[in-house]
């Protein structure tokens, strides 16, 4: 058996050498988001913060989210943030860890570099067990790295946080991950494709996020939450009880999961997998008879996932909206950015939360607005520079294929490169629309549920407020068919756009910046509703900027040579 | 007749390496053409302003009379390419993607799509993923082949196939050939050139060195001659254009200049001719004359 494994270690290290950068970026990015958030976090969140913060996730919608409130009866800071951030940095590590496994096995069998590894001296199961073992050290130094910050941060004031605690949460993150890192690779055996052990790996983990869902939200089903590690992980009760049983629970199921995972590599031939691939269709359909017919087909599945993804997005903050109110009244950020054209939100400051709401809630109808409808325009802003992504890569998608060298397999088969390019934007521009209504009809259909009183959001207010960020958008779609057109080689520096959009949106709106600074991207030009009126000439001539910067990017793009982005 | 490529003192810049250098080259309607020459000649470079992909930096480049650049659309109705590297959609299957290209080049026989399927043994419900390189470049060629075109623009089409389906290939071509369709071809397949081609263009670093038939590219070069005669022959080495000459007995062999083949006739009579061998160079010799001639 020994053969089996034969030079597994020094597998290991190539491996290690090739995750030093990737792998490194990851844990450094949870460390400084995790653990670097707790002493801003613990001077935000005081004694009352805090008791507003558990009411606020005691809401079963929040539960069904983030997991139950163990924390509320002895509300200590660590106990708090742990509590409610264990479910999402979990899932993180979760999504690391599926990258981490699908590249180092299937990718590599896929791309046919696993078949160089194998014609080396190595055992058979050599790769399957170096890819464990790289997730085992990764994830051990994920926990420790985890605990020891955790730790630290928690000595800046009275947070409870103890070292026992804190290496417990950074021990349960890691585990969390090894359990994935095992799920994954036995997901990597069931098919010879990436993309669909990347599918299968994806679906596991949201399933798995539902069932704890399920299990959370029925006392009666606790149960079920614990078949899931994303369950389990909160029932250490981190800062609480620090319970170990769910870690060795954790622990046995990676060994039996990667045993499994060993057992079918073992017994399939490389570069196969157990699903057999069906045979596809062998004739075109009807939507391979024009070049934009080729683009959406090779892009609608995306398609479709983004627009239920928001969909569902929407409605989780949907979701939220039945307790905006408490919310808003005990957040200081989400006062100024929402109350903060209204009142004078000093004056909220030390006041109980009823007395609070009801101030507040007097300053608004003053101005004829509700919270809900304060609070649903500004999630639009966030998610209209949240569904860009997915049009800047509707529309490099152009630049992508031409990397690949298929643009000229189409552009020599009759077709004009005005209707080729055509394709690509003519998606990212309906997409605007479609991405917009996806989230604001997510929101309504949750909200109306959730709210209180539903009379406060009115589906047409929803509607506007996320629609009226598609001509910004357009600019933004524009821009890039420009590059692609004029600088094929430089259109990443729309990402960098994007970010600085994505900031200016998220804190132009707090004085901070001169509003002119805030105006320096075509967000910063979109009324916010319902505090601005819409002004139909802004919104014509932002969408004649768009047609603009569309047919500049079309016209070099029939004057330049396709596959230049290649030399 | 009228031509089907018309390529007047085209010269192509990528920034300021010069991919190629004032080709002049002409192409009869109905041509078989072989375009030749060393990795890195400018093959690919020629055949993408051709399909109006590359925009000359200078020059004229005309395909059935029309501007390759300008007119790109209308000209590709009459043309069909295949790749050298066939890069396909990983997610479509081979058929899908034979479909696609066929309708957007505006004709549909379904009946031969299915013939050369099965010519060519392909498996056209695969996904693109899964074909070898080889089975990339039948699924480009079957969409060639069932197109209704009157040019084929080949890049090195056959380097992933096995002879079996070299000779596939072939026959696809020759049967175009007699129907009066022209062909493009470039190719490192000296067997192929030699069987399909009316003419041969050679490029080497960016500019056309030689453009003619098998023939006339023959008659600028040597035949190799082996005679034996009933006496010792003497004086060959006096005679101007020929040279390598190996005598073993009373056997000689030896290089001779297509133009001096008379003269060379006439010296050997003398001496009782019992064998006399001429051999044309192949296609192989010449090249190798070609692509090493100053490197």
């Amino acid at each position: 058996m020994k053969g089996l494994f034969e030079n597994s270690l020094q597998l290991t290290r190539f491996m290690l050498r090739r995750e030093r950068i990737t792998s490194a970026v990851w844990i450094v990015l949870l460390l400084i988001i995790v653990a670097g958030l707790v002493p801003g976090m613990y001077t935000a969140l005081d004694y009352y913060a805090r008791l507003e913060l558990i009411s606020v996730f005691e809401n079963p919608a929040m539960v069904a989210m983030a997991g139950p409130v163990f924390a509320a009866e002895n509300p200590t800071f660590g106990a708090v943030y742990a509590n409610l951030m264990f479910v999402f940095v979990a899932l993180t590590v979760g999504i690391m860890n599926i990258f981490l496994i699908v590249r180092h096995t299937r990718a590599d069998e896929e791309k046919g570099r696993y078949e160089v590894v194998r014609s080396l001296p190595l055992g058979r199961l050599a790769n399957i067990n170096a890819a464990m073992i790289t997730a085992l050290i990764i994830n051990g130094i994920l926990a420790i790295t985890m605990g020891l910050a955790m730790y630290l941060g928690g000595m800046v004031g009275d947070t409870y946080m103890c070292l026992a605690g804190s290496m417990l949460w950074g021990v349960g993150l890691g585990v969390t991950g090894l359990v994935f890192a095992a799920l994954t690779a036995l997901l990597c055996q069931l098919s010879a494709i990436t993309r669909s052990v990347m599918a299968y790996s994806f679906v596991t983990l949201i399933v798995l996020y539902l069932v704890r869902a399920i299990g959370d939200m029925n006392t009666d089903l606790e149960w079920v939450a614990l078949i899931s590690p994303l369950g389990l992980i909160l029932r250490t009760q981190v800062y609480i009880q620090n319970n170990w049983w769910p870690i060795w629970i954790m622990l046995g199921t990676t060994a039996v999961v990667a045993a499994a995972a060993f057992y079918l590599t073992s017994i399939r031939d490389i570069d196969q997998g157990m699903i057999p691939a069906k045979p596809g269709k062998a004739d075109g359909g009807f939507l391979l008879k024009s070049a934009p017919g080729l683009t959406f087909r090779l892009q609608r599945f995306t398609i479709i996932m983004i627009v239920v993804g928001m969909f569902i997005l929407g409605g989780t903050y949907g979701a939220v909206l039945a307790d905006i109110e408490s919310f808003v009244a005990s957040n200081e950020m989400y006062q100024t950015l929402i109350l903060g054209p209204f009142m004078d939100i000093s004056v909220l400051e030390g006041l109980p939360v009823d007395e609070a709401i009801a101030i507040m809630n007097q300053a608004l109808s003053a101005a004829g607005v509700t919270v809900a409808e304060m609070f649903s325009g500004f999630i639009n802003g966030m998610m209209a520079v949240m569904g860009l992504a997915a049009l800047i890569v509707f529309t490099t998608k152009a630049k992508s294929e031409e990397k690949d060298i298929r643009t000229e397999l189409v552009l020599a088969a009759s077709v004009s490169r005005t209707k080729y390019l055509a394709g690509f934007v003519a998606i990212a521009m309906i997409s605007a629309i479609l991405l917009q209504a996806a989230v604001a009809l997510g929101m309504y259909a949750v909200a109306t549920t959730t709210l209180v009183n539903p009379g406060d959001l009115s589906i047409s207010f929803v509607l506007r407020s996320a629609l009226v960020f598609v001509p910004a958008l357009w600019i933004m779609v524009g821009i890039t068919v420009l590059l692609v057109g004029l600088l094929p080689k430089a259109t990443g520096f729309i990402w960098g756009y994007l970010g600085y959009s994505f900031f200016m949106d998220m804190f132009g709106r707090i004085d901070i910046f001169p509003s002119w600074v805030a105006r320096t991207t075509p967000f910063g030009w979109v009324p916010l509703l319902p505090l601005e009126e819409i002004n139909w000439i802004t919104m014509a001539v932002k969408v004649m900027i768009a047609i603009a910067l569309t047919a500049a990017g079309f016209y070099f793009y029939n004057k330049r040579d396709i596959n230049a982005v290649n030399h | 007749m009228s031509l089907s490529v018309e390529i007047k003192n085209l010269n192509k810049y990528f920034g300021k390496f010069q991919a190629l250098k004032d080709i002049n080259l002409e192409i009869k309607e109905g041509e078989v053409f072989a375009y030749i020459g060393p990795n890195g000649a400018g093959k690919s470079t020629t055949i993408r302003t051709l399909l109006g992909i590359l925009q000359a930096s200078s020059g004229q480049v005309k395909v059935f009379g029309k501007d390759a650049w300008k007119d790109a659309v209308e000209i590709h109705k009459r043309i069909a390419y295949v790749p050298g590297d066939v890069n396909l959609w990983p997610n479509l299957t081979g058929g899908e993607v034979i479909d696609l290209f066929v309708r957007l080049r505006g004709s549909h026989d379904k009946a031969l799509r299915e013939r050369l399927i099965r010519d060519f043994n392909l498996d056209p419900t695969k996904k693109c993923r899964t074909y070898s390189k080889g089975n990339r470049q039948k699924v480009a060629l079957v969409a060639a082949f069932a197109s209704d075109v009157d040019l084929y623009i080949l890049d090195e089409p056959t380097s992933g196939l096995d002879p079996l389906m070299e000779q596939v290939f072939q026959d696809c071509v020759m049967e175009q050939k007699n129907k009066g369709k022209g062909v493009f071809l470039s190719s490192h397949i000296m067997s192929e050139v030699e069987r399909l081609c009316d003419r041969v263009g050679i490029i080497r670093e960016g500019q056309l060195v030689e453009v003619g038939t098998l023939d006339d590219l023959r008659h600028l070069t040597s035949y190799t001659m082996t005679v034996s005669t009933e006496r010792p022959i003497e004086g060959l080495e006096n005679i101007e254009g020929v040279y390598d000459i190996a005598k073993e007995g009373y056997s000689v062999k030896f290089q001779v200049n297509t133009d001096k083949m008379g003269i060379v006739i006439n010296h050997l009579q003398p001496f009782g001719i019992t064998k006399l061998e001429s051999t044309p160079p192949s296609l192989e010799e010449l090249f190798m004359r070609h692509y090493g001639a100053t490197s």
